[in-house]
């Protein structure tokens, strides 16, 4: 059974007094198909719904028509809520209690046995990196990243399985995002569904098995964060200074033989576009073996930034469910022949990314 | 009935420096009103200002706030949430007032002219009825409105009332005075038990009143709640 | 990854209060059919007042210098009802009541026998009483000072006959007056 399955969901605001200005339409007609242990990563634009879309599978919000069903239940069960962990964007904790205080209030309310109570709080207070003068300091005086923390820690009591997280990495520091990235790896191990909604893309490609593009109240793009997937990209490669640069035309040979086309000069790196994942390796091998002194070699634009200035994907795939394996956009790169397996079991997606070329193909 | 929210409730009412301020004044003044004039009925009036005091903002500040929305992606029930609010806000004003009343009677004593034990019962009886239902008055304002709005409300309706009162005094409308006194019976829902003392019952007509103001406001202040869409909106 | 067990439906966390609605429709009820029930029959109240027969009152007047007060009631009217039970039912105004005045009740049987005692119906042409209830504030000489038609509420109540009998006060049994 789907862990979390929407169905044309409608919802719209009645602006002004009494709506007397008429409805501002936020969801348009929204259908998403979640399976249990995925991470999905919701983006879009400011104002597309994608607030509304949270809200409504959290059950604050009441969709005008549409049908949501968590792990076949409605979304106002009491079940789904104890299953449920929640980080919502605006970090309001109770100002007047302890982070310990705070931390045992949310055990308790999600019926969670008392004589674990504090051992559980206290782990999980480990586990987001509080440390115990933080614990008993109030909320009240917390900086912002140990709101962000104790926000986590909060809605990670009771081991959801149902993770709903808003904006969870926003001005949170480096040594923060690793613990994030940490967390949600073994969560997502355990089979935990987990939601994000996040501006910060480079994360959400990061962490996401999947990443659904929301504009003006409808899915617009679906993508799997599939290495090998074919898209087609523009590779920008820097070389070393120390050594002369290679001349244009050199470059456009090894690219052409590689399968990639030179796309110029932009110093101090070199522009080519490929058409895939293997055929960045081939340029990148290519290069090596001609000994052309690369240094480092990265997209010129992230995948899901393309989604925002092309408007979506034109392959919409609002309705398709998961696991079909198709690239969001009709690139000019041929469709990929097979569907690549699910990669929900592989983690290497929360390594570093790749080095130097010699990493090869995975 | 969430014990878990009633005692956070009342912990947070109770290192609210601003509360218990205001507090400390509604029972110190009637106090010291006491020990001069002997008058156990002096601290009779405490308990529905007491109960204003801590219920106001009850649901309406978890509402702006945005704290409600935390407190409701955990498996809590609106109606649980709304009574545990009710029976906090009574709880702590009724502590506050239950003590304050029997310091009077201590003080009495001490002076040398102790109340009769019948009319502390009295006292005691009333302020719990008083406290009730100015309580749930209040919660059912708070969820018709954000932050302290609820007292903004409470404050407006009782000066509309009294504009009406006497309006009605003036021109002679009788039904206008029953509607004002109607309504200012909402607003302070108690049951007088001025008979107590020579042995008579409460009057059915009060006690029924009474009951039938707080089921009909928290009714209303729970189909409030369960319509109420959490403004999600980041903004 | 382990296998998921499914959820096991809980309920949901918007009750519709529907017992509660119940209760309170049955007491809203209740409290219709108590009030009237009340008007026609009212309870016996707990009367605070030392009510004065009117032989006596003026003798009492004289003796302690207050005017009378004449209540002009019956059992039927709404706002005396209201009247007993936030003046005359509270030990406090009672009290005080008691204090300012020599308070004599003259009750209208007119509705419940036909017609009244010949000292009822005196009494109450002597002060032209036409609504109930009438308030008069007699000096000892059985002049009448001030009158006052309807309840306006127990606090302004209390007012009237306070001003009233300070200005009643002042009339000396003697027949000197001075008044303000």
């Amino acid at each position: 059974m789907a862990a979390i399955v929407v169905e044309n969901l409608v919802k719209s605001y009645a602006r002004g007094l009494g709506g007397l200005g008429g409805r501002t339409v936020a969801l348009a007609g929204v259908s998403l198909t979640i399976e249990p242990g995925e991470t999905v990563g919701i983006i879009g634009p400011n104002g597309a719904g994608k607030t509304t879309l949270l809200g409504c599978l959290l059950g604050f919000l009441r969709p005008d028509s549409g049908r949501i069903a968590i792990h076949g239940l409605p979304v106002d069960d009491l079940a789904v809520r104890a299953a449920t962990g929640y980080l919502p964007e605006r970090l309001v904790l109770d100002r007047w209690m302890s982070g310990m205080a705070l931390l045992q209030f949310h055990h308790a309310l999600a019926g969670l046995p008392a004589d674990s109570r504090e051992a559980d709080c206290q782990a999980l207070l480990d586990r987001v990196g509080l440390d115990r003068e933080a614990a008993g300091r109030r909320v009240g005086r917390y900086s912002r990243g140990m709101l962000q923390r104790l926000a986590l820690a909060q809605a990670l009591v009771g081991e959801p399985r149902l993770l709903y997280l808003d904006e969870p990495v926003s001005g949170v520091d480096p040594a923060g995002i690793v613990v994030f990235r940490d967390i949600l790896a073994r969560l997502s191990a355990s089979g935990a569904t987990i939601l994000i909604n996040s501006h910060q893309l480079a994360e959400v490609e990061r962490v996401c098995h999947r990443v659904v593009f929301v504009k003006q109240g409808r899915v617009e793009a679906m993508e799997t964060m599939r290495a090998g997937a074919a898209h087609a990209r523009v590779l920008r490669v820097r070389l070393s200074t120390e050594q002369p640069a290679a001349a244009p035309g050199r470059l456009a040979a090894i690219a052409g033989d590689a399968g990639a086309t030179f796309r110029g000069w932009s110093a101090p790196d070199a522009r080519f576009a490929v058409a895939d994942d293997a055929g960045a390796t081939r340029l990148i091998a290519a290069l090596a073996r001609d000994g052309v002194a690369l240094i480092e070699v990265m997209p010129e634009e992230g995948r899901l930034e393309r989604l925002f200035a092309a408007g979506g994907g034109s392959a919409a795939t609002g309705a398709s469910p998961p696991g079909a394996g198709s690239a969001g956009e009709a690139a000019p790169a041929a469709p990929d022949a097979s569907p690549a397996p699910d990669t929900a079991g592989d983690h290497s997606r929360f390594m570093p990314p790749p080095g130097p070329p010699a990493e090869g193909a995975r | 009935m969430n014990a878990t929210l009633v005692r956070a409730f009342l912990r947070q009412r109770f290192t609210s420096p601003m509360r218990l301020a205001i507090a400390a004044m509604f029972t110190f003044f009637p106090l010291a009103g006491l020990a001069l004039t002997g008058q156990l009925a002096m601290v009779q009036g405490i308990a529905g200002p007491l109960a204003i005091l801590f219920a106001a903002g009850a649901i309406g500040q978890d509402v702006s706030s945005g704290t409600l929305q935390l407190l409701l992606a955990r498996p809590v029930t609106r109606p649980a949430y709304l009574v545990s609010r009710w029976l906090g806000a009574s709880l702590a004003a009724y502590g506050l007032a239950a003590a304050t009343i029997l310091l009077g009677a201590g003080v009495l004593v001490l002076r040398g002219t102790p109340a009769a034990p019948l009319e502390l019962a009295r006292v005691l009886l009333e302020a719990a009825s008083s406290v009730t239902g100015h309580a749930a008055v209040m919660i059912m304002l708070s969820t018709l409105v954000g932050g302290l709005g609820d007292l903004g409300l409470y404050a407006l309706t009782l000066f509309l009332s009294q504009m009406a009162a006497a309006i009605g005094a003036f021109r002679q409308w009788t039904w206008l005075q029953r509607a004002s006194a109607e309504v200012q019976g909402v607003l302070g829902p108690e049951v007088s038990l001025a008979g107590l003392a020579q042995g008579l019952p409460p009057s059915w007509f009060a006690v029924v009143s009474w009951a039938s103001t707080i089921t009909l406001v928290l009714a209303v202040g729970l189909a409030r709640l369960n319509r109420r869409e959490l403004s999600y909106a980041s903004g | 990854m382990p296998p998921a067990e499914p959820l096991a439906a809980r309920g949901p966390t918007r009750r519709d209060p529907r017992l509660l609605w119940i209760a309170a429709l049955l007491l809203l009820g209740a409290r219709v059919v108590l009030g009237v029930l009340e008007e026609r029959h009212p309870p016996r109240r707990a009367d605070m007042v030392p009510w004065v027969e009117p032989a006596d009152a003026a003798a009492r007047s004289r003796l302690t210098g207050r005017p009378i007060l004449y209540d002009f009631t019956a059992e039927w009217c709404g706002p005396c009802q209201r009247m007993e039970r936030e003046v005359y039912a509270d030990e406090r105004q009672a009290r005080a009541f008691a204090r300012l005045v020599v308070p004599v009740r003259i009750v209208d049987r007119q509705q419940e026998d036909g017609r009244n005692s010949p000292l009822v119906d005196s009494l109450q042409r002597a002060h032209r009483v036409t609504v109930f209830p009438t308030l008069v504030v007699v000096d000892s000489a059985g002049r009448a000072i001030e009158r006052l038609e309807g309840y306006p509420g127990a606090t302004q109540l209390m007012t009237w006959v306070g001003r009233t009998s300070a200005r009643a006060r002042v009339a000396r049994p003697d027949g000197l007056r001075i008044t303000f």
